[in-house]
């Protein structure tokens, strides 16, 4: 038998159904019968579809792999005593993904958004010294691989797409809220199974939702953004991100 | 996977008020039955919106079989309609 529970299922219900539609049709002679032994197989080729398209890497190894990155990126910022917070940047017009820099100094220039910053992991971003910063590729920035969201597209597909990838693809939440207000965007996440940590890799850059979130926001914006804060709540997490202009 | 769990629920939900309201009704037509089953599914795969593409594709390639189902229902009942004649 399958270890996938939906094919599990999926199987189960197919051939109970199959087995049962033609006795409840011919020998029961019964048509409401019938068609729930028929709705029992449509109910199971569906669930071993979806069991087929179930992710082939399982949720264990994924989290095995992020928490190596976030130990690796942790390490590295401790070591060059990086305690700014990241500023999100939307992909450059050239193409690439988005990007986050990690100032040297959180209270020094801020990036523009058309900016193309070199493809290293030490990069100078302003004129003056201090202005030289750490550029990651981010987990938000990789997820809209997928997704295809072009730079600039405004706020309005923040939330569809912040549901798309944390609810639809990453199974990471319940549903996502977008409120955009003047100079800051909050997103309300509905059980996440992610929860702030007080380390200093998400005092730099966020939580793994937030820097989605963040991700997202400065995409569609084609602004920076940078994560202002995470509060937990009653229904989730609430992600306050500040618009850079 | 929440979202399949809610899905599977939701249709199989669908599928026992379908049922339940046609059996109340007296309808004996296995062909209406499974048209609103069709219609069911159809109508919860494209609200399901935040779904993978992989599961979208997936599940697609299921309504496009329950649609061939009903197409070919139509053709049976348009050559009994015509045959009356």
């Amino acid at each position: 038998m399958a270890k996938n529970p939906y094919l599990r299922l999926g199987i189960i219900l197919t051939i109970g159904g199959a087995a049962l539609a033609p006795l409840f049709y011919f020998v029961l002679a019964s048509v409401p019968l019938a068609a729930l032994a028929l709705s029992a197989i449509i109910l199971g080729l569906v669930s071993a579809m979806l069991g087929n398209a179930r992710p082939d890497i399982t949720p264990e190894a994924s989290q095995m792999m992020l928490q190596t990155g976030i130990e690796n990126l942790a390490a590295l910022l401790e070591e060059l005593g990086l305690r700014s917070r990241a500023i999100y940047l939307p992909s450059p017009e050239s193409g690439g993904r988005p990007r986050a820099i990690i100032p040297l100094d959180e209270n020094g220039i801020v990036p523009s958004a058309g900016q193309t910053l070199p493809g290293r992991l030490i990069a100078r971003y302003g004129p003056n010294l201090e202005d030289i910063g750490l550029v990651i590729t981010t987990p938000g920035a990789v997820s809209l691989d997928s997704v295809g969201l072009t730079p600039g597209g405004g706020p309005d597909l923040i939330e569809g797409t912040l549901n798309h990838i944390l609810v639809g693809i990453m199974d990471l939440a319940d549903s996502v809220s977008v409120h955009t207000g003047d100079n800051s965007i909050i997103v309300e996440v509905t059980k996440p199974k992610l929860k702030y940590e007080n380390i200093w890799f998400y005092r730099c850059l966020g939580s793994p939702l937030a820097s989605i979130a963040a991700t997202v926001a400065s995409q569609a914006l084609a602004l920076p953004v940078r994560v202002a804060g995470e509060q937990e709540t009653k229904k989730g997490t609430r992600i306050e991100i500040e618009v850079l202009q | 996977m929440r979202i399949y769990n809610s899905f599977i629920t939701l249709l199989a939900l669908a599928f026992a008020v379908t049922t339940t309201v046609l059996a109340i009704y007296g309808v004996d037509g296995l062909d209406t039955y499974f048209t609103m089953y069709t219609i069911a599914l159809l109508v919860l795969t494209t609200l399901y919106v935040t779904i993978s593409p992989k599961a979208r594709r997936a599940l697609s390639t299921v309504g496009l079989a329950a649609f061939a189902g009903f197409l070919v229902i139509v053709v049976l009942k348009v050559v009994e309609i015509l045959g009356r004649r």
